[in-house]
């Protein structure tokens, strides 16, 4: 206990310092501008912000990374309540009972009760991480290389199986991310893989021109055509407007607790996240609720719940991010990289040999989201303002902080141009109903399983089956064909129940 | 026509994944593969070819057999527009200077807007290299030269 409190100090000595601060809250700030201008949903928000980042030290930059994740979070969600402007998974779970609340003029309840949601979620989850992530670190002491590579497929799994598009489309996304894991030296035998006789990919292919290609440019290829046409704003926030009903919040307040709990769980293990939690959360609540008919028709608990859920399982994915290295999802593989090219390793080592790291970063989690609540709920208006940017001279202006943020990262032309090839492929992959996440995953996790493989093999002589006689592994694994099966059957369930009904018709 | 009867977006991803894993393979069979106990670099790689062949062909499967859909539509204008705009600004940056490689990624980008204007367009980039220029060379010591003048 003692120890906790001298770490804790430790953090806040970081994260309160002026610079700590400074760069929590320009995280914040600029998180929700970006996040609230129709058009660019959290992840392309956070590709495009994160070149701003790397101009300074590495808490500093994780720090403010995190303000932009909260901040893009509730940036997007004010852009699906307001427009029903669906970003992301996030925001589109928002976007189903929030936009009916604004139409039914409850626009304010709705943004004030996200603020709430996101920061009793993310306070749990901060709970959650400060309690579970040194002793995760310190279990994984005990990790090999076994335990790590099925961590890893366990991560991978578990994204493809919540992908929305199917379980073979996310593979097949995390196929084509291993790949392009391969391009550049391999660590063992220094011999250059896929690149071509190309100098500049020895080195690998760079993660953000990689992140803002798939991330940031289809989203505006998609939009660009309809510029002219994208939804404007109209009409007034006022502060008075946001306060709740007594209603409200007694319908509210079991569900953030429930969209909490299911945030941790999806959080913690690798490979789902926040863009999954708030889908769960979600039905959870569909189910759990008295009367499901409300939903879909302006349901606080709709909003509540994912909200709560999405930044409960922000806070939990850090967890193996930062004590076991392994990213919990895409966004958390961003943040690994992001970490790497600061040169820190994330991992069991980084709890003990970073200290001021770890803390500092945790709790500027806490004064992040303190942040966020005391300047969205005043500001709104001038968020909702940000709104009216006709997206005609937006999507231009998207297009050159891409390019800009890519050189700005290693004022190389070649990375531009990585962006426009990756831009291509992104936006026809996505055309073709394959998600980026889970390829841009793929891509992260590649090396690392790849090295991780060959040194258990190596070890193991060969030995396929060291993988289930090491109990740890052997138990992870089970996890993954745990989720495997549990998808299998619900998917066939699904399926009868619909061949049921189509028979009673 | 027969194409038609199949779920066309599974189809065309399903060929493309078969030609893109036989691509990797062919690549990795450049590379030694080494023994289990002792992998070398080509080994994942060929794996990972035989797997996205694997996929593809399942999903070329799945497209006889699933739900005819068609392919939805492929905004091929503002992929090119928005590419070159990208490629521009990456030739431009280093030989003419920051400057002329905003404006000129607006205004290509802008060509994505089948209903964009030519003035508002032209002012978008004025303001728009004034507004990056601030942030990114003055703000945050961006290293690169506002402006290449050609040598005289």
């Amino acid at each position: 206990m003692a120890e906790l409190l001298t770490n804790l100090q430790l953090g806040f000595e970081v994260a309160l310092s002026l610079q700590g601060l400074f760069y929590c809250l320009l995280g914040v700030t600029l998180g929700t501008v970006v996040g609230v201008l129709p058009g660019i949903g959290p992840m392309a928000s956070i590709s495009i912000l994160l070149p701003l980042t790397f101009h300074t030290k590495p808490e500093l930059a994780i720090i403010m990374l995190a303000g932009i994740y909260y901040g893009s979070a509730y940036g997007g969600s004010i852009a699906g309540i307001l427009l029903n402007i669906p970003g992301t998974a996030n925001t589109a779970v928002t976007c189903l009972d929030g936009y009916p609340m604004t139409k039914q003029g409850r626009a304010g309840v709705a943004l004030f009760v996200t603020a709430i949601a996101s920061f009793v979620g993310s306070m749990i989850g901060l709970i959650m991480l400060i309690g579970f992530a040194p002793v995760l670190a310190r279990a994984a002491l005990i990790f090999g290389p076994w335990e790590y590579f099925a961590a890893m497929v366990l991560g991978l799994i578990g994204a493809s199986v919540m992908s929305s598009n199917g379980l073979l489309r996310a593979l097949i996304a995390v196929a084509l991310g291993l790949v392009l894991g391969f391009v550049g030296t391999d660590v063992q035998s220094g011999i250059q893989r896929f690149t071509f006789g190309n100098l500049q990919l020895i080195g690998g292919l760079s993660l953000i021109a990689v992140a803002m290609g798939f991330f940031g440019v289809p989203e505006v290829v998609a939009n660009a055509p309809n510029a002219h046409s994208h939804k404007m704003l109209t009409g007034k926030v006022t502060l008075r407007s946001m306060l709740p009903t007594r209603d409200d919040v007694r319908r509210s307040w079991k569900s953030i607790l429930r969209g909490s709990g299911v945030g941790i769980v999806l959080g913690i293990l690798p490979g789902t996240g926040g863009l999954i939690a708030s889908f769960m959360s979600y039905a959870l609540e569909k189910r759990v609720s008295k009367n499901p008919e409300r939903f879909g028709k302006g349901a606080i608990e709709g909003i509540s719940a994912p909200e709560a859920a999405n930044n409960a399982a922000i806070q939990a994915a850090f967890i193996p991010t930062l004590a076991l290295g392994i990213p919990g999802d895409v966004l958390m593989a961003l943040m690994l990289g992001a970490l790497v090219i600061h040169g820190v390793t994330p991992g069991p080592t980084l709890v003990t040999n970073h200290p001021e790291l770890f803390w500092g970063v945790t709790v500027s989690f806490f004064i992040g989201n303190v942040a966020l609540l005391v300047l969205n709920v005043p500001l709104i208006g001038l968020w909702v303002s940000l709104l009216k940017i006709p997206y005609r001279s937006l999507f231009p202006a998207i297009v050159v902080f891409i390019c800009v943020g890519v050189f700005s990262v290693s004022s190389s032309s070649f990375d531009v141009y990585l962006v426009a090839f990756f831009g291509v492929a992104g936006y026809s992959i996505a055309f073709l109903k394959i998600q980026p996440a889970p390829l841009l995953l793929g891509m992260v996790l590649g090396p690392m399983m790849e090295d991780e493989l060959r040194r258990s093999l190596l070890l193991a002589h060969g030995d396929w089956t060291s993988f289930l006689t090491r109990p740890v592994s052997l138990s992870i694994l089970l996890v993954t064909a745990a989720i495997l099966v549990g998808f299998a059957v619900t998917n066939i369930r699904a399926q009868r129940r619909a061949a049921l009904q189509n028979e009673a018709k | 026509m027969l194409l038609k009867r199949f779920n066309l977006p599974d189809l065309v991803l399903g060929v493309l994944i078969i030609i893109i894993g036989a691509i990797v393979f062919y690549i990795a069979l450049s590379y030694p593969p080494g023994r289990t106990a002792l992998m070398g670099p080509g080994y994942m790689p060929r794996a990972l070819g035989v797997i996205l062949v694997v996929m593809g062909g399942i999903l070329l499967l799945r497209s006889a057999v699933a739900d005819k859909k068609p392919l939805p539509q492929y905004q091929l204008r503002a992929v090119a527009s928005i590419m070159l705009a990208i490629i521009v600004f990456g030739f431009l940056i280093h030989r003419a200077g920051f400057v002329p490689a905003v404006a000129a990624a607006t205004i290509i980008s802008s060509f994505a807007n089948p209903r964009a204007r030519l003035i508002p367009t032209l002012i978008l980039s004025v303001v728009l290299a004034v507004i990056s220029s601030a942030i990114f060379i003055w703000g945050l010591k961006l290293n690169a030269e506002l402006v290449k003048w050609p040598n005289y």
